[in-house]
């Protein structure tokens, strides 16, 4: 009787199984665990470089989703950026509270803005999120970089680049709107 | 903030580039403002593309066990009665019970089969000669053994005699090893008959059993308060 449960939420989709997770459906929640725990561990380990710490972010992520899957909204956009969105939001806090200070300012935690973006920049490993990149401006792949993969603030970028706050904040929207029609929704590193 | 300031700030939200107070404000804001929700979807949707961009890599099976655990730590613990006829009418009565809340059929039945195979593993633990035990000691009363056999992962905590932690709080049992102990589950005592819980675990990789008094019912995702009994496992 369980085998046939579950091939049966096995074809259900990831908005419908998350409905069930909010009704406290472990069968539901398990299936969801199988598609994303890859995608979200990835995220992880990509931000902490730690496997312990990875391991940790990722049973922080699936519990979150586990207790909040009652506020995703299908109306605000797919299960899937909202399961990644939660992974990147759990591994940022994580980096950031592994950083000495979370106020310590960017310039003081790296040598050059080189070294900083570089490094954040190392963390893209898929030739076609790197090749999406490339299509932006060098100014707006630096913020987007900085911000999602390096995990620094707006405040941070804007000091570590010595340019105006309302400056990195249109490059990370000009960024993030040409990379959309660049990107798919669904990539296929992490398709399942 | 204004709308036309917040809304600036919408793309750094969706990046998660924001500085804590920023966030409240951007939340804030967002429950009353259809147009900004909007913004958000399509700028959520653009930065979850880059999730794409890590090496991808396969979780360990073990953290399965521990999440799908960490969801369902009322069904691991169990009454121990006296042989199956006493369990099983336990679990029956537990069921009973469990038929006015709204879960489903198929979670009862999953606990029902949790129970079941925590106490089997228990018991089977116990009577193996090849089976640890550690007793752990500390500031609760009580007396708290755990099982464990490092050659197959397979352990268990039995514990009789621990006071009640008070409304809304449980017991939270931790594997520690270095800094960052794993939850192994939650439990309540009940009074007169021990309580069991079932661990799966790598134990070589872990110096310490540990239990925590926690806010219930799923307990904490890390220790928030010292250790109220502590075991030593030799590992890690």
């Amino acid at each position: 009787m369980r085998g046939r449960t579950v091939s049966f939420l096995n074809a259900e989709n990831d908005e419908a199984l998350l409905a069930r997770v909010a009704e406290a459906d472990a069968a539901a929640f398990e299936v969801l665990y199988a598609r994303y725990s890859r995608p979200a561990y990835s995220v992880a380990l990509g931000m902490l470089r730690d496997v312990v710490r990875a391991q940790e972010v990722t049973q922080d992520v699936f519990l979150a989703i586990w207790r909040g899957a009652r506020e995703f909204d299908p109306a605000r956009g797919s299960a899937r950026t909202w399961i990644l969105s939660v992974a990147h939001h759990k591994s940022v806090d994580a980096v950031r509270r592994s950083r000495r200070s979370p106020t310590v300012p960017l310039s003081d935690t790296m040598t050059g803005d080189v070294d900083v973006i570089e490094e954040a920049q190392a963390r893209v490993d898929a030739g076609h999120v790197r090749r999406a990149l490339e299509v932006l401006s060098v100014e707006q792949r630096a913020a987007l970089v900085l911000a999602y993969y390096g995990g620094y603030t707006q405040q941070e970028i804007a000091q570590r680049l010595g340019v105006p706050l309302g400056t990195i904040k249109t490059r990370m929207r000009d960024g993030l709107l040409r990379l959309r029609n660049i990107l798919p929704a669904r990539a296929p590193e992490t398709a399942r | 903030m204004t709308h036309d300031e917040i809304r600036e700030s919408i793309p750094g939200y969706a990046l998660h580039a924001l500085a804590p107070e920023e966030v409240r404000d951007v939340e804030a804001h967002l429950a009353d403002c259809a147009e900004c929700r909007r913004e958000l979807a399509v700028f959520e949707e653009a930065a979850s593309t880059l999730a794409a961009g890590f090496e991808p890599h396969e979780p360990p099976a073990m953290l399965r066990r521990q999440v799908l655990d960490a969801v369902r730590p009322r069904g691991r613990a169990v009454r121990l009665g006296r042989g199956w006829a006493t369990a099983l009418a336990a679990a029956a009565a537990v069921i009973i019970a469990l038929a006015g809340i709204a879960v489903s059929l198929e979670q009862r039945l999953t606990a029902l089969a949790t129970r079941t195979a925590s106490e089997a593993q228990a018991l089977a633990l116990l009577a193996d000669p090849a089976s640890r035990v550690v007793t752990l000691s500390g500031s609760a009363a009580g007396s708290v053994r755990f099982v464990f056999d490092p050659a197959t992962g397979r352990g268990a905590l039995v514990a009789t005699g621990l006071r009640d932690p008070g409304p809304d709080l449980v017991y939270q049992l931790w594997l520690v090893a270095g800094a960052a102990p794993r939850s192994a589950g939650v439990f309540r005592p009940t009074s007169g008959t021990p309580v069991i819980v079932a661990v799966g675990a790598d134990f070589p990789r872990y110096q310490a059993v540990a239990i925590s008094i926690e806010h219930g019912p799923s307990g904490a995702t890390r220790p928030s308060a010292s250790p109220v009994l502590v075991g030593k496992l030799g590992g890690g």
